[in-house]
């Protein structure tokens, strides 16, 4: 089967709160359109609506202007087509990590439901974890956990809202590296939303770029490098740095930011 | 695991009777000031007989079996209204609580109900029922009931929005949705309904009885005041403190075993 090049379009997608009686404009205007098997991800100062745009897209937030089709389908409403991965690992704390993987898979027999946790929990490297319940899992394995129930419904599209925020520089590493297996094993479409630029890089097709207030898409930037990539080859650098100058261009510091 | 965390088993066990004096402490200065006081003949021996009088009257009445008769008699009736309280409590407090338009239809008459102590529903429960079984299990029905039904709507209010959020996205059926998610995440508080249910329980059924009835403990210590027996009134009341105690003792136990995971 061909892969669609309009797998999720975009179609001026705004968002606006309502905030202590004023509005404010979260997203306004929002186009885009990714590829099937596309990686995107998503850089932009704190509060410019990342989050906001991936929950749409997710269809956890349906109040939002303007269209979000994936497959061609509008999106208005959660659907396991669709794996979320977000930053706290958002685990069920009464159950053991199995038990949380299984929480995800609906229809299908007990034996199944099983094999398929043992199968992803392999996948994310929590073999002999199966019986453990959150508390007793570290940070990176609680989160871990958490990526291999957003996979055991072998979603063909992955959103992911800085889904390693909160882990060491270390096991993120472990942690984008394992993505990008999981990108280059099943092709699946994904959109990452995330603080790193370097993350950012090392895992897209493109890089977009969001400005604050409204949020809009102020630049993308292809990333035309092949996968496994070396985080000191030079263009992998030279990309780099020019995200992080489109970032600063306009004088906004972003504290939070690093290269 | 105990290993590693830890102090030597010598030290650990010192420390550990340790808090166990502490634990006993006030209760033992308690009795010995108590006894002090009856030795120095201050205070009549009718009125406030001494520790040694109470122990040796809730050795007879442990040995008659009247005691035990008693404090029996008021546990059955307090199972009865506490299973019902329970049961009802459980089923109206999770469907009020999943239907914010159910709980909007309720919340009023809810909330005018819910502040009438339980004792002033006695003459009520007396013209309705009797001064039978029923009008006790009735009262010891509206002692609980209300506690588990607040603490069950409560715990399914807070429910994480964000575990609701990843439910949703898998697309989870209601019944899993439910017993998966929405209960187990209650549980906290539904087991603190459970508690201060069975607490308000116990002390329905001794008004019950000190009001109307002839058996049980409520009636023990009442029958007793009319023969002036402040010995066996006493030992009437710490048999009651000692059952509310023990039945807290074992919800306790029973809500560690269910909520593992804590
Ligand atoms: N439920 C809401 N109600 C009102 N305002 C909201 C709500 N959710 C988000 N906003 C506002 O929308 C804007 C964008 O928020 P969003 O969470 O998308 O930012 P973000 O880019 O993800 O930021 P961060 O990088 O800090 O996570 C913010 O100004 C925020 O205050
Ligand atoms: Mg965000």
């Amino acid at each position: 089967m061909a892969l669609r090049e309009d797998y999720v379009v975009l179609e001026h997608v705004t968002r606006r709160f309502s905030n202590n009686g004023g509005e404010l404009v979260a997203l306004s205007g929002v186009s885009l359109t990714v590829r099937q098997g596309e990686f995107i991800s998503i850089v932009g100062g704190s509060g410019c609506g990342k989050s906001t745009l991936l929950r749409a897209i997710a269809g956890i937030d349906p109040d939002y202007e303007g269209r979000i089709l994936v497959k061609g389908e509008e999106i208005r409403r959660p659907g396991k087509a669709r794996g979320i991965i977000f930053q706290e690992h958002r685990l069920f704390p009464w159950l053991t990590a199995e038990g949380n993987v299984k929480y995800a898979l609906n229809g299908i027999s007990r034996a199944e439901k099983r094999k398929i946790a043992e199968h992803y929990l392999e996948l994310v490297g929590l073999t002999g974890f199966e019986k453990s319940y959150p508390k007793q899992l570290s940070g990176g394995m609680a989160q871990r956990a958490g990526i291999a129930r957003a996979l055991a419904n072998d979603p063909e599209f992955l959103l992911l809202d800085e889904p390693f925020g909160a882990l060491d520089a270390f096991t993120k590493m472990q942690m984008q590296n394992e993505i990008d297996a999981i990108k280059r094993k099943y092709n699946s479409t994904m959109i990452l939303v995330t603080h790193d630029i370097e993350e950012a890089v090392f895992l897209a097709d493109r890089v977009v770029v969001l400005s604050p207030r409204p949020g809009t898409i102020q630049k993308i930037f292809p990333v035309n490098l092949p996968r496994r990539r070396q985080r000191n080859n030079t263009e992998f650098i030279e990309i780099r740095r020019a995200v992080y100058n489109e970032l600063f261009t306009d004088n906004r510091p972003a504290a939070d930011y690093s290269i | 695991m105990k290993e590693i965390l830890g102090l030597p088993p010598v030290k650990k066990t010192l420390q550990k009777s340790a808090s166990f004096l502490e634990y006993i402490a006030l209760l033992a200065v308690v009795l010995v000031i108590w006894a002090l006081v009856s030795a120095s003949g201050k205070v009549s021996p009718v009125v406030m007989p001494p520790p040694k009088t109470i122990l040796d009257t809730f050795v007879s009445l442990l040995r008659d079996g009247t005691l035990l008769k008693h404090v029996w008699i008021s546990i059955t009736r307090v199972m009865h209204g506490y299973c019902l309280a329970a049961v009802c409590g459980l089923i109206l407090g999770t469907a009020l609580g999943l239907s914010p338009r159910l709980n909007r239809m309720t919340d009023l008459i809810i909330q005018v109900v819910k502040p009438i102590p339980p004792i002033a529903w006695i003459p009520l429960a007396i013209v309705w029922f009797g001064i039978g079984e029923e009008s006790k299990t009735f009262l010891i029905f509206l002692g609980g009931f209300f506690n588990i039904l607040i603490n069950v709507i409560d715990g399914i209010r807070q429910t994480d929005e964000k575990l609701v959020e990843v439910s949703r996205s898998f697309e989870t059926p209601q019944w899993k949705f439910v017993s998966q998610l929405i209960i187990p995440s209650a549980l906290p508080s539904i087991f603190t309904g459970l508690r201060t249910g069975l607490s308000t329980c116990w002390m329905c059924v001794i008004a019950a009885e000190l009001v109307a009835s002839n058996t049980g403990v409520g009636f023990m210590i009442d029958n007793a005041r009319q023969f002036g027996q402040a010995n066996k009134v006493i030992v009437g009341m710490i048999a009651i403190g000692v059952t509310g105690k023990v039945m807290d003792v074992i919800i306790r136990a029973a809500e560690k075993r269910v909520m593992r995971w804590r």
